[in-house]
């Protein structure tokens, strides 16, 4: 299904527009490690930001965000903190959503979730 | 024998005698005698379990190991007023110090009475004592304990006549009452050992006291009561019938009260009746003397004014005497706890005190 | 050092809660020691909307510690000490030096009323610190001398006072409520009644407990509600032992001398009435200390109620245990009991008839007996007054409660200065060796009394309770010497006195 890769591809680029004008840096994208992958990294607000791009047409049943189960979030954490430890950032960091819904005329339409791990995570 | 059965009275002796029944063919369980008497198959049947259990001989030892005289119908101690009766019980069980000889009155009434009831029974049988009568009563809760009582307290015999065998106290709680009679007066019974309280041994009692009796007096009970019974009882053997009169709102003396418009002779004056009773005049008039045998307490000028008020007051609240006497609440209750200390007074609900003219419960 | 204190409270006593918060890097998450997990969530949650309602971001990784670890704490009174405390380490705020916060969060950041704030204020008091309150104990807190305290209504007023922005209210102490609070019900207003409100001047005078007995109507609960404004007010002492029962139940306060007044029901649990409960809170018992507890339907209480109430009889507290630990709470009561006469309630009653047979009534009869009954001195009975003999009462005035409660303050005095020495203030608390020799009885009192007790077959202890009511009624009377006259008068409320005798 070609098109599901490009829909994925053609919104992590606009993601990565959009997050610029929202005032995050961009830092990494596509990062592959050995555990999984992460989308984006950028910074933002004196934290570090590990960005899930989900994409979606309008008209399917599920939201883009909520498509990012316990089990992925998990993978991401896991995945993010071997990032910063290996970038040897310290500081604190955080997981957003970058949800895009692509409108049946095409427009597609981008909405951040910030700090999904809030109220999820056990210390 | 017979008597256990628990359907013969003394009438069955005539009846013996009459028809040539041999004793001795009786005892032998012989079906041709039990034909002549007229024995119904139940009887019957009873009877000769009764013999063939050895029954006679360990009631018999029974009643020797507790001290019980067995007084059978024709014995010389057998009291001459019962075999007056239409149907005079076949055998007695009597413990205690024998049955009391003179006049003997019958004191009866309901178990759930008023104080002013037990009041009543209490100085009644008390002032009989004084003038020699003995009380006679049914051992029961109520007025009849109260009876039993008010007797003992000043020194008199009583009789209580009970529904059950006679090793077998009922009510319970009287255990201790009747021990005590037993000192002063006498138990009697007509069952045998080990009959249990039924209620179709009480009308049967209630003969009893009535038979035992020259005059009955009926102090408090309402309709259906066992008191009236017994005073119909004592009518149809020729007692003279008194009731004391209660007020006409209360269920609990509606029984009492009907009595007297039937014709009993109602008792409005203790002393009056035992003068009458006794035939002496002096009872109506207590000496000076007695009143030092009893040993009254001495009481100061405020106690004996509470007690006065209640004399001429009957039942009242601290609130009533306080305001009669003009007495503060602490002098009146001052008054009232020597009082009760000493039995003059006692409560009669939660906080209505009244007097109590002689004796002790 | 840490400059954040919160507090936990153990009892009536607050303990002191050090609050240490450390940010670290890493994924946001708020990680709580020394709570239960269940109280952690929801705290977490509080104090995290809390400082985002300020706009405070809080990033990262932060470890609360809540030193001891060990000792069981209540989450919503620490709400506000850790947001203080994260906000501290942030460096949003700064605490100037060793400063007790107490209160819970709202979502948007409104500082709730919690219970104890007595206890955290003499906490602070003791320890110097000065003390930050939610506004809705502000009024408990002034009822506490020598403390330094302000009240908090938001925690954004909390951080403008802390930044020097702004000031928060001083809490200032209250003024000693001015005049005695009026009786309810007076004396004056219960009509009639005469013995019942002598055997209460008697149990008020010395602190004897009583009983009752009454057919349903007779007025036995107003009486009882009359006998805590016969009772000398609570001295300074005592109302903060009150005060400090109060706020640790969380139940508002006021500065009234007025004995508390609690009435139990046969029905109530064991734990609403002696304390326990998941924070082992106060029961009823002891929300009556140094008050009346007046339980009502006496022959109907459970047994096990009844002897969990032995010890606030004999000792004066109760100790309330769970398997996190036992609190010893005071409950020095004066005990009023009632009951009815019999079953149906109507025994002797002049218009009702009573509809019980003698087996039950003797039934009913023996409830009336075992530890409660043991310690109580004086049993009066209440008639059921008829319409006419109320209207007869009507005519005669009766006293105020002031009045008797001037009489019986006066012999509260006699016996403050006859026991001090010994280490009693009332008759009521004399034991029977003590009673024995120091209640001396003349050559007619002595005499007296051997004659009526054996006609009324007077125990042991019963005699104990009538040399120690006629001794109040002494002191009552101003006499020193106890005489018959006194000894009389005990005998009317001798136990068993009040009971129609066997019919």
């Amino acid at each position: 299904m070609a098109k599901h890769i490009d829909l994925g591809a053609a919104g992590e680029a606009m993601a990565a527009r959009e997050l610029l004008k929202l005032g995050y840096r961009l830092i990494d994208t596509n990062v592959r490690m050995k555990m999984g992958e992460l989308d984006i990294v950028a910074e933002e607000g004196g934290e570090m930001v590990v960005v899930e791009v989900r994409t979606r047409t309008l008209g399917r049943m599920v939201p883009p965000e909520a498509t990012v189960g316990p089990s992925k979030i998990r993978k991401l954490v896991r995945t993010g903190r071997t990032y910063m430890e290996s970038v040897g950032w310290e500081g604190p960091w955080r997981i957003d959503i970058a949800a895009i819904t692509v409108g049946s005329d095409g427009s597609p339409k981008l909405e951040v979730f910030r700090d999904i791990t809030v109220g999820i995570i056990e210390p | 024998m017979l008597n256990a059965c628990g359907c013969f009275d003394a009438r069955i002796l005539t009846i013996i005698e009459s028809r040539r029944i041999s004793w001795e063919d009786l005892a032998s369980g012989s079906g041709a005698a039990m034909d002549r008497l007229g024995m119904k198959e139940s009887a019957r049947k009873e009877f000769l379990g009764l013999l063939s259990s050895g029954w006679y001989d360990r009631e018999v030892e029974s009643c020797e190991s507790m001290g019980v005289r067995l007084i059978f119908s024709g014995d010389p101690g057998y009291p001459s007023m019962l075999a007056d009766m239409i149907d005079p019980p076949l055998v007695l069980y009597e413990s205690g110090s024998g049955l009391p000889s003179g006049e003997r009155v019958a004191v009866v009434g309901t178990r759930r009475c008023t104080s002013y009831g037990s009041n009543c029974a209490s100085d009644l049988a008390s002032v009989l004592v004084d003038v020699g009568v003995a009380v006679v009563s049914g051992g029961a809760r109520g007025i009849d304990a109260a009876a039993h009582r008010g007797c003992m307290s000043s020194g008199g015999r009583t009789v209580a006549v009970t529904g059950t065998g006679a090793d077998i106290s009922y009510p319970a709680s009287h255990s201790a009452l009747f021990r005590e009679i037993r000192e002063e007066g006498c138990l009697l019974t007509e069952f045998p050992l080990g009959t249990p309280p039924r209620p179709w041994n009480f009308p049967r009692r209630n003969r009893l006291i009535a038979g035992l009796c020259s005059r009955c007096v009926v102090v408090e009970a309402p309709e259906k009561s066992g008191a009236v019974l017994t005073a119909r009882l004592a009518l149809e053997a020729g007692r003279e019938v008194w009731a004391v009169p209660g007020r006409i709102t209360d269920g609990v003396c509606k029984g009492s009260n009907a009595l007297i418009s039937d014709g009993a002779m109602p008792l409005v004056d203790i002393r009056v009746f035992a003068a009458l009773v006794s035939g002496r005049q002096g009872a109506l008039f207590p000496t000076g003397g007695r009143r030092e045998d009893t040993a009254g307490p001495v009481l100061t000028p405020e106690e004996a004014e509470v007690l006065r008020i209640l004399a001429d007051h009957g039942e009242m609240t601290v609130d009533n005497i306080s305001a009669e006497g003009k007495m503060s609440a602490a002098v009146v209750l001052r008054g009232l706890g020597v009082l009760s200390a000493y039995g003059l007074v006692a409560p009669g609900g939660p906080g209505r005190w009244s007097k109590r003219t002689q004796g002790r419960g | 050092m840490n400059v954040v204190h919160g507090v936990t409270l153990q009892g009536i006593k607050a303990l002191k809660v050090e609050v240490e918060v450390e940010i670290t890097g890493g994924l946001f998450v708020i990680a709580v020691v020394g709570l239960p997990d269940a109280s952690v969530k929801e705290a977490r949650e509080r104090v995290r909307a809390a400082l985002r309602s300020l706009g405070v971001s809080v990033k990262g990784r932060v470890a609360v510690n809540l030193a001891p670890a060990d000792s069981p704490k209540e989450g919503a009174l620490l709400d506000l000490p850790i947001a203080v405390g994260i906000a501290h380490a942030k460096g949003e705020i700064r605490v100037p030096g060793p400063t007790l916060f107490m209160g819970e969060l709202a979502l948007d950041g409104r500082v709730r009323r919690v219970r104890g704030a007595v206890p955290a204020a003499l906490l602070a008091r003791d320890l110097g610190f000065p003390l930050f309150v939610p506004e809705g104990n502000a009024r408990e807190v002034s009822l506490v001398k020598g403390v330094r305290a302000w009240q908090v209504g938001h925690i954004r007023e909390l951080f403008a006072h802390l930044r020097g922005q702004s000031q928060l209210k001083v809490i200032e102490q209250a003024e000693e409520a001015t005049g005695d609070p009026k009786p309810d019900p007076d004396f004056s207003d219960i009509k009639g009644q005469v013995a019942a409100k002598r055997a209460l001047e008697i149990a008020a005078a010395g602190h004897h407990n009583v009983l009752l007995t009454g057919s349903p109507g007779s007025g036995k609960t107003l009486l009882a509600r009359a006998l805590k404004d016969i009772l000398p007010p609570l001295s300074d002492e005592e109302m903060m032992e009150v005060l400090l029962v109060r706020s640790t139940v969380g139940l508002p306060l006021d500065s009234s001398r007025r004995r508390p007044f609690r009435a139990i029901h046969h029905t109530s649990s064991t734990i609403s009435v002696c304390g326990g409960g998941t924070n082992l809170r106060p029961g009823e018992v002891s929300l009556a200390h140094r008050g009346v507890l007046f339980l009502d339907e006496f022959t109907e209480f459970r047994r096990d109620l009844l002897e969990s109430l032995r010890q606030p009889l004999e000792d004066g507290f109760i100790s309330v245990s769970r398997a996190s630990g036992s609190v010893t709470y005071p409950a020095r009561v004066l005990f009023v009991a009632a009951c009815n006469p019999c079953p149906c309630g109507f025994l002797g009653d002049p218009v009702e008839p009573c509809r019980c047979s003698p087996s039950a009534v003797d039934r009913y009869r023996r409830k009336m007996s075992g530890p409660i009954l043991d310690r109580i001195d004086l049993c009066v009975t209440v008639p059921r007054l008829t319409p006419d003999e109320l209207v007869q009462a009507e005519g005669q005035g009766g006293e105020s409660s002031t009045r008797v409660r001037e009489r019986v303050l006066r012999a509260r005095e006699v016996q403050w200065d006859r026991w001090k020495n010994l280490g009693y203030q009332c008759n009521a608390e004399l034991p029977e060796k003590a009673l024995r020799k120091q209640v001396r009885l003349d050559l007619d009192g002595r005499r007296f009394l051997k004659d009526v007790a054996g006609r009324i077959r007077l125990s042991g202890r019963g005699i104990s309770r009538v040399l120690k009511v006629a001794r109040t009624i002494a002191d009552l009377a101003g006499e020193e010497n106890l005489s018959t006259v006194h000894l009389a008068e005990a005998l009317a409320f001798r136990e068993g006195g009040d009971l129609p005798w066997d019919r």
